[in-house]
């Protein structure tokens, strides 16, 4: 099955969060600024003066085997065949919440207003006009890029969750 | 052999196996003489410490539970498939799983319809119920459908004669309705309560309920009250008070619309209406403490409470849930989260303040 992926470059990304700003303008979350479908998280390592900062953009992963997409009671996660992107109906969708506790990387965000779960798309609109995700389109650094020849899951940063879970579509390069 | 693509789908989820209805089963020497595992058509129910238990094999046809005389053993698999949707007038279309595909229902037997359902079903319809069945002498299922398939037509007589039109409508093939000898009404009864009946209830009160429905047929009367509780009783919710946070996610799952939340003076109350509850289980999924979950019960009139307390908006994500006695108003899904990203930075992000 044709499996589209992140490739992120952990060295290229410098924490500007543009892909933040980009995804939450392209996907017009709601204002709420708990809900983003991309995040970019800051891990500190090492003891003074070995000291390490590293940023790690990150968003639904697009698993081959979707932690969510077992949990919904209403089936309303599916994945796609044509290209396994990972979407929730938000016509199905009950807001329960089963999936935001089910991924073990919170990729499903609740939105308040709507009160039901919603997510990274992996820019379906823009994939199927011939683009690529809002996110990878703006990084300056180019650390986000995606496509389908990812490799599984490259070397992964040690807080990153078990990956043999849930088989994230995501390669992480240092 | 291929099997039909319904029917492997009921073999994929294994989750057809019969389970045990209200009215106990009184064991292989009570008066039915193991009815359920002589209609098997796999052959693998078996009685084991007196009860009937499927072993594996078991493709949830539901034909062991339309046989029990008593009642006293369900078949999850058709019963999923016979639930009213909301929205959606009740099927007037049924197929069994060996049939010519088309817009119609399936089970996957259409002789694990027991008489009463099937009576119901043709109140619900609107007075005519087409029923549309492949070959039963090819089914996978093998000759037990065929036993099952002529009991149906037995029913579709009675109905006839009570309602004076034809208010079962077969389908193909047409030749196992000729070579089965005629029944008399009478003589349909007779043979519901012998052995190889399709078992209908044996109480003359509700053998008297199922009588009015079959003359209501006739005037167009809508089915007399008793009816519905006929039926096989089902598994129903039922909610451990302390951990339910009274989110109506179970609420709003409910594809019959039986459990609702309704909102107190100060607090939220989740209630249930047993009659229209069919026991399918689609609102233990969304339960993230894991307060409800099913549990066989008696059948019960009227609306009952399954829990009830003081409400509170949820301070994350703002979702009405319980208000705890001290402490901040969270609901179970925030509490998770916040737990979870103390341990681990990856999950999810919160913008810094």
């Amino acid at each position: 099955m044709r499996q589209l992926g992140w490739k992120i470059d952990l060295s290229k990304c410098i924490g500007c969060k543009a892909c933040m700003e980009a995804c939450k303008f392209e996907n017009n979350t709601t204002l709420d600024l708990r809900v983003n479908y991309r995040w970019v998280t800051e891990v500190e390592r090492g003891r003074f003066p070995q000291v390490q900062r590293v940023f790690v953009p990150l968003a639904c992963n697009h698993c081959a085997d979707p932690a969510c997409k077992r949990s919904c009671p209403t089936h309303a996660i599916t994945k796609r065949a044509s290209d396994g992107i990972v979407l929730i109906d938000q016509e199905k969708c009950v807001g329960c919440q089963a999936c935001v506790m089910a991924c073990p990387y919170g990729a499903p965000q609740f939105n308040r207003v709507t009160k039901k779960v919603e997510k990274c798309t992996l820019c379906v609109h823009r994939i199927e006009a011939g683009l690529g995700p809002a996110c990878a389109a703006t990084c300056v650094g180019e650390a986000i890029t995606f496509g389908e020849d990812f490799v599984r899951w490259g070397d992964p940063p040690p807080e990153f969750a078990d990956p043999r879970q849930t088989r994230p579509s995501i390669q992480f390069v240092r | 052999m291929s099997w039909p693509p319904v029917l492997e789908g009921f073999l994929r989820t294994g989750e057809g196996a019969p389970v045990p209805a209200a009215p106990p089963c009184e064991g292989p020497e009570d008066l039915c003489g193991a009815a359920c595992a002589a209609a098997c058509p796999r052959g693998v129910l078996h009685f084991r410490a007196g009860h009937p238990e499927a072993g594996a094999g078991c493709d949830g046809c539901g034909l062991c539970a339309a046989a029990c005389p008593r009642g006293a053993l369900r078949a999850p698999q058709v019963e999923r498939r016979l639930r009213p949707r909301p929205g959606r007038r009740p099927a007037d279309h049924w197929a069994c799983s060996a049939a010519a595909p088309s817009s119609a229902e399936v089970v996957p037997c259409l002789g694990a319809l027991r008489p009463e359902r099937v009576v119901w079903m043709a109140h619900a319809a609107g007075g005519t119920l087409h029923l549309e069945s492949g070959e039963c002498a090819r089914c996978p299922l093998g000759p037990a459908s065929e036993k099952a398939r002529r009991s149906l037509d037995a029913v579709g007589r009675l109905l006839r004669e009570a309602a004076g039109r034809e208010v079962l409508v077969l389908g193909p093939p047409r030749e196992a309705r000729d070579g089965s000898e005629a029944l008399d009404r009478r003589a349909f009864f007779r043979s519901l309560a012998g052995s190889d009946g399709k078992g209908l209830p044996a109480e003359p009160a509700a053998r008297r309920i199922l009588e009015t429905a079959l003359k209501g047929l006739l005037g167009g009367r809508p089915a007399p009250e008793g009816l519905l509780s006929l039926l096989p009783s089902f598994y129903a919710p039922a909610v451990q008070e302390d951990r339910c946070s009274l989110c109506g996610s179970c609420a709003l799952a409910c594809p019959a619309g039986a459990l609702s939340l309704e909102e107190t003076g100060n607090g939220l109350r989740l209630l249930l209406a047993p009659e229209a509850c069919t026991g399918c289980g689609a609102c233990a999924a969304p339960c993230v403490p894991g307060a409800l979950h099913l549990e066989l019960l008696p059948r019960a009139e009227g609306t009952q409470t399954l829990a009830e307390g003081p409400a509170g908006l949820c301070a994350e994500c703002g979702r009405r849930t319980r208000r705890p006695s001290r402490g901040p108003v969270l609901c179970p899904a925030c509490l998770h989260l916040r737990r979870r990203r103390a341990s681990s930075p990856f999950s999810g992000y919160a913008l810094r303040a």
